[in-house]
């Protein structure tokens, strides 16, 4: 489990850097994809709460690091958001394509659900999307593609750390 | 031995994310209201020394795509700088001839000398990860002499305007919210008119500033094409830095102000380089004198 977090938050940071430094030249009408919360939303099915949502808390605070949004702020939508995730864990199956592209849509909304829902207990000192917008929507769009990538990816990845747990052991 | 239902390593697990949930919201209960600076700066510092050499790599690719088509434009703008050269030389002789002028003149009316900041050069590394707020970062910090809330700059095509500020610092990279994020506010006045009024960002780079609490009276004097000067009344920016140019005016029936759209004078997505002006509020020069056409605007940017 303690390789498995390692691996998870070394990924989660290392998209986060690349969210910051090299996304925004692939931005549409303003909006470029969240990967890291694409992780989280997979690292949370797969592995479950405990794993899924100690790694969306880190990744959360390191976007809050690098970001205006006040210290917590991520780390709570990234937080809460891989615990909805890992309710499908051991439940459902996620295939190639239909589940990532509805759980990567369905998590962008459930995160701007969660900003808004934040910026009104807070009173405005937080964002919040803008349903009205096309930012939302075309995060949610970007989202929805690239997640079957993603998790592709995601999987073999996990696949090679777990294979070499278990050559160890 | 079985173990007890409810107790043992599975139910501690079962409260491990119900504690992230609450310990995320804590920290933004106590950040919401101010108190945790260190905790973001210290992030911030060790977050910014990986997001430079992230941002360093994607130069360095990006640079080489470019390189050879770079090349073939450099020697075109050689020949052309030449030329440009040459009238430059004319316009400086001018200029520094008009500049010694107004000097006088400044000296005969009594005008106090505007202020000018040390300027510290810095590189765009990052922008915010997320869609959310709209955050830029550089790669120089609180060792170049960066503090929180300096106003930053930009030279983009022969035009000097403001960026944002400075929001947080951390050793060698720092944070700044510009101008168009929906929390930015600027003291602004119109160039031609001098009335003043408040410009605010609409959160996206895409979209036009909004400038309200202008007088009614000033809408005489106010046509689109106009330039927006920050007013220096904020303790915040500067005088006269150029912020953008009109691009419509509302007058609202219901209201006693003009409601005022801006289109902001630099193009946030081409901005590569700032400078951050080394100022604070302790140390901001007084407001320009209120008579029209003392603006010291920067080349260029003509009312």
């Amino acid at each position: 489990m303690i390789a498995r977090l390692v691996v998870s938050v070394l990924i989660l940071f290392g998209l986060s850097l690349v969210q910051a430094t090299w996304l925004p030249a692939i931005a549409i009408l303003g909006a470029h994809p969240d990967l890291g919360l694409l992780t989280v939303v997979w690292l949370a099915y797969r592995n479950g709460p405990v794993e899924g949502c100690s790694s969306a808390f880190i990744s959360g605070l390191i976007d809050d690091a690098m970001s205006a949004s006040p210290l917590g702020f991520n780390a709570l939508v990234k937080t809460a958001t891989a615990w909805i995730a890992s309710l499908l864990h051991g439940s459902v199956h996620i295939d190639r394509v239909l589940m990532p592209v509805l759980l990567g849509a369905t998590a962008t909304i459930a995160k701007a659900l969660m900003t808004t829902v934040l910026a009104f207990l807070f009173g405005g000192r937080l964002e919040s999307y803008d349903f009205a917008g096309r930012v939302l929507w075309v995060e949610a769009g970007y989202n929805a593609v690239l997640a079957p990538i993603l998790f592709a990816l995601l999987g073999g990845i996990f696949a090679m750390v777990d294979s070499r747990r278990r050559s160890r052991t | 031995m079985t173990p007890t239902p409810g107790r043992g390593p599975d139910a501690f697990q079962r409260f491990i994310p119900l504690f992230l949930v609450f310990a995320s919201l804590l920290s933004l209960i106590i950040s919401t209201r101010s108190l945790m600076g260190l905790p973001e700066r210290v992030g911030l510092t060790v977050v910014g020394f990986f997001e430079r050499g992230f941002s360093a790599v994607g130069g360095l690719v990006g640079d080489t795509a470019l390189s050879i088509r770079s090349l073939r434009q450099l020697r075109g703008d050689y020949e052309a700088l030449l030329d440009k050269t040459k009238d430059m030389e004319k316009l400086q002789r001018d200029y520094g001839a008009l500049e010694a002028e107004n000097e006088r003149l400044r000296d005969q009316l009594g005008f106090a000398q505007l202020a000018t900041f040390p300027e510290v050069a810095a590189r765009v590394i990052g922008k915010d990860p997320g869609n959310l707020y709209s955050t830029i970062t550089i790669d120089k910090g609180v060792e170049s002499g960066i503090r929180k809330n300096m106003p930053v700059i930009a030279w983009q095509d022969g035009t000097k305007g403001l960026v944002g500020r400075v929001v947080e610092a951390g050793q060698g990279t720092s944070v700044i919210v510009p101008l168009y994020d929906s929390s930015s506010y600027v003291a602004a006045r119109l160039a031609k008119s001098r009335f003043e009024g408040l410009l605010q960002g609409m959160g996206s780079e895409d979209e036009v500033l909004d400038m309200t609490y202008v007088s009614k009276r000033a809408l005489d004097d106010t046509q689109p094409g106009d330039l927006v000067v920050s007013s220096g009344l904020d303790s915040l920016y500067p005088p006269d830095l150029a912020l953008g140019r009109i691009k419509r005016i509302d007058e609202p029936e219901y209201q006693t102000s003009l409601d005022i759209e801006v289109e902001p004078i630099l193009d946030f997505s081409r901005i590569e380089y700032v400078f951050v002006l080394e100022t604070n509020a302790a140390t901001t020069p007084a407001p320009p004198p209120q008579s029209p056409g003392s603006a010291t605007v920067a080349p260029g940017v003509g009312p």
